[in-house]
């Protein structure tokens, strides 16, 4: 079993290289498709042609285009992700500097959405045809159609301006709040210094964020795990236990809950995907110091290296928690076996 | 379509042939879908009245959209500002109607753009199969590895925001989806006999694929667009939010979202509010639609 595991990720593993290549080839095109000359756009328009000269070489931008694929792939090899040349700084610093900002939001996004869609689903399904579950049909009907930065803004709206409950879009903490910043996730930097105060400064300024980015995928997870269930309930083995008379708690939870909870395990691959495109949204109007603020304050310049790498980050993350799932799911599913 | 008919009862690759048999015209078959899924009658008609107010709005409104009138700005609604103004004094319901049209002009065209070029890859890859398919899908693999809306705002970053080119980015990140969908549609239309009947007739590949299997695939296809003009526009809205997309002073849902944004924390919530709103009455109509027909498509779901 476990020598089969290990080849299993081994294949499934060696099945992901055209999968990388083309997303290396993707963004290789991408910076390759800019219509105005990058040279221009590092040094303004009116450059000595000397000067020139000698920035294409630094590029490559004088070898043919395989050669220049060649030391693209040798940059991102070695961890060089380009400069941008609006912040002035190596891409990968910049991202270094603001991956936790986004990956902390994202993370908590997520486990908001399923603590809340699990039960909700559940019940949904147990309760069909209710008042339970025609919410949870409103809420995922809503939740798709809204747009995220729309409902963030409304949030902001009432919680801000009219009850002034939480803390207005101006980041991550308020201004006189102060702590070590170690990890870059601050929910965690504030627990290691112990400071209780700054950790609920943190808490309150996530709230609004996190609600306006899980809402959306909780609704189309309460539905799976709604739809998931329902047949799980139809289904021989639990139609037998309910006719033997088992406690239907017993039926529910431990029998009917293992088999209905596969398909939502792959579909968490699928939301966070979602979760960081609509991250880099929010997080513009949230005013979160993230990648998506940083790098599309910069594409906007007409700096397109960070959005360039973030692309390359984001399919890198997405590839890697696909193969995550799915080795979870033959851990979980002991029928899967290669 | 003549050769539908020849399709053997028994044979169905797809339900909606066997349906439309059953229901002779395609106004009796309306009828069942609607009594059967009063939410799909719904979200068309919600989707009728914002495309009609989108066409025929702009005969009837009383405000230029793009003309500054700073004596009327910040008005709140009212019953000469149905929706309030703007910090320049332009109209807000106005700009919304003419925004319709820039809205669902992307929606159509990049729905249309991305199922004919999905539809092209889908049927090669799936009628020809072996390596070809290999090489299609893999391309399709990388293009999806890359979350769609990181991958929009790379592209639109890179050629520039303009109402075309956020067309061809929502073609660019969205005819994989068809692709994929066609493909498996084509694998098993390829089985059926009259495919085996038209290859044996001596047509040509082109041929059977274009004029054969093809319009035994379009039912899903179909709803598949209609979920897709919805997502269309929230993805229009989403590059437009933030600068990637249509140009100011363009009047367009989710730019004008952009523009409200900084009043809505100073309590002027009419400007953001309003367009989100139809963003959001739209799409729900598309979804709702959408829903109602896969039901119709889809014989496991009834």
């Amino acid at each position: 079993m476990t020598i089969n595991l290990l080849e299993y990720i081994f294949w499934r593993l060696i099945a992901l290289i055209p999968v990388v290549l083309g997303v290396l080839v993707i963004t290789f095109i991408i910076g390759h498709i800019i219509p105005a000359d990058p040279v221009h756009l590092f040094i303004g328009q009116e450059a000595d042609q000397e000067l020139i000269e000698q920035i294409k070489k630094d590029l490559h931008l004088d070898q043919p285009i395989w050669k220049q694929f060649y030391y693209y792939m040798n940059d991102i090899l070695h961890g060089n992700l380009g400069m941008s040349w609006s912040t002035r700084n190596p891409v990968v610093v910049d991202l270094a500097l603001r991956l936790p900002a986004t990956f902390e939001l994202i993370i908590i996004s997520l486990i908001v959405c399923v603590i809340i869609a699990l039960p909700l689903g559940i019940l949904a399904a147990v309760k069909r045809d209710t008042w339970v579950d025609h919410l949870a049909r409103i809420i995922s009907l809503m939740g798709v159609a809204m747009p995220g930065f729309w409902l963030a803004l409304l949030l902001i709206y009432i919680f801000f301006f009219k009850l002034d409950w939480l803390p207005p879009p101006i980041g991550r903490f308020s201004i006189n709040t102060n702590f070590d910043q170690l990890t870059g996730f601050y929910l965690i930097d504030t627990l290691i210094a112990g400071d209780f105060k700054a950790f609920k400064d943190v808490i309150l300024f996530l709230i609004l964020p996190v609600a306006a980015l899980s809402f959306r995928k909780m609704g189309q997870l309460t539905r799976l795990v709604r739809s998931t269930m329902i047949e799980a309930l139809s289904s021989d083995y639990v139609q037998t236990a309910l006719s033997q008379g088992l406690k239907k708690s017993l039926i529910y939870y431990r029998l009917a809950l293992k088999n209905a909870l596969l398909p939502p395990i792959t579909q968490i691959a699928v939301i966070w995907g979602d979760l960081i495109g609509t991250a880099v949204i929010i997080e513009i109007v949230f005013a979160w110091p993230g990648v998506g603020n940083w790098s599309i304050d910069a594409a906007l310049a007409g700096d397109f290296a960070p959005v360039q790498a973030l692309a390359m980050i984001a399919a890198a993350s997405n590839v890697i928690i696909f193969l995550i799932t799915d080795i979870l799911y033959t851990f979980i599913d002991p029928r899967i076996k290669f | 379509m003549q050769f539908e008919k020849r399709l053997h009862e028994d044979e169905k690759p797809l339900f909606t042939h066997s349906l439309l048999l059953k229901y002779k015209s395609f106004l009796k078959l309306s009828f069942y879908l609607l009594k059967r899924n009063p939410l799909s009658l719904v979200g068309g008609i919600i989707m009728l009245l914002i495309i009609l107010m989108g066409l025929l709005g702009p005969f009837f409104t009383v405000y230029d959209p793009i003309k500054t009138d700073l004596k009327s700005a910040f008005l709140p609604p009212s019953t000469t500002h149905w929706m309030g103004t703007n910090e320049l004094g332009m109209d807000i319901f106005t700009r919304i109607v003419y925004g319709a049209r820039v809205d669902l002009y992307i929606a159509f065209f990049s729905v249309i753009g991305a199922v004919i070029i999905g539809l092209f890859f889908g049927i090669i890859s799936g009628y020809y199969g072996r390596w070809v398919d290999d090489v299609i899908m893999r391309i399709l693999d990388s293009l999806q590895a890359f979350p769609t809306i990181i991958f929009a705002i790379a592209i639109a970053a890179v050629l520039g925001p303009s109402t075309r080119n956020v067309i061809i980015v929502l073609i660019a990140v969205n005819f994989p989806m068809y692709s994929r969908l066609v493909r498996s549609l084509v694998l098993s239309v390829k089985q059926s006999q009259f495919i085996d009947a038209a290859r044996a007739a001596g047509n040509k590949d082109f041929r059977i694929m274009f004029l054969h299997i093809l319009p035994n695939c379009m039912g899903p296809v179909y709803v598949q667009g209609s979920l897709n003009v919805g997502w269309a526009v929230l993805m229009a809205a989403s590059l437009s939010f933030i600068g990637l997309g249509v140009q100011p002073p363009n009047p367009e849902w989710g730019l004008m979202i952009t523009e409200g944004t900084r009043f809505m924390i100073l309590g002027e919530w009419w400007m953001a509010f309003f367009p989100g709103l139809f963003i959001f009455l739209f799409v729900l109509s598309a979804n709702m639609l959408g829903d109602g027909l896969q039901d119709v498509f889809d014989p496991k779901r009834r």
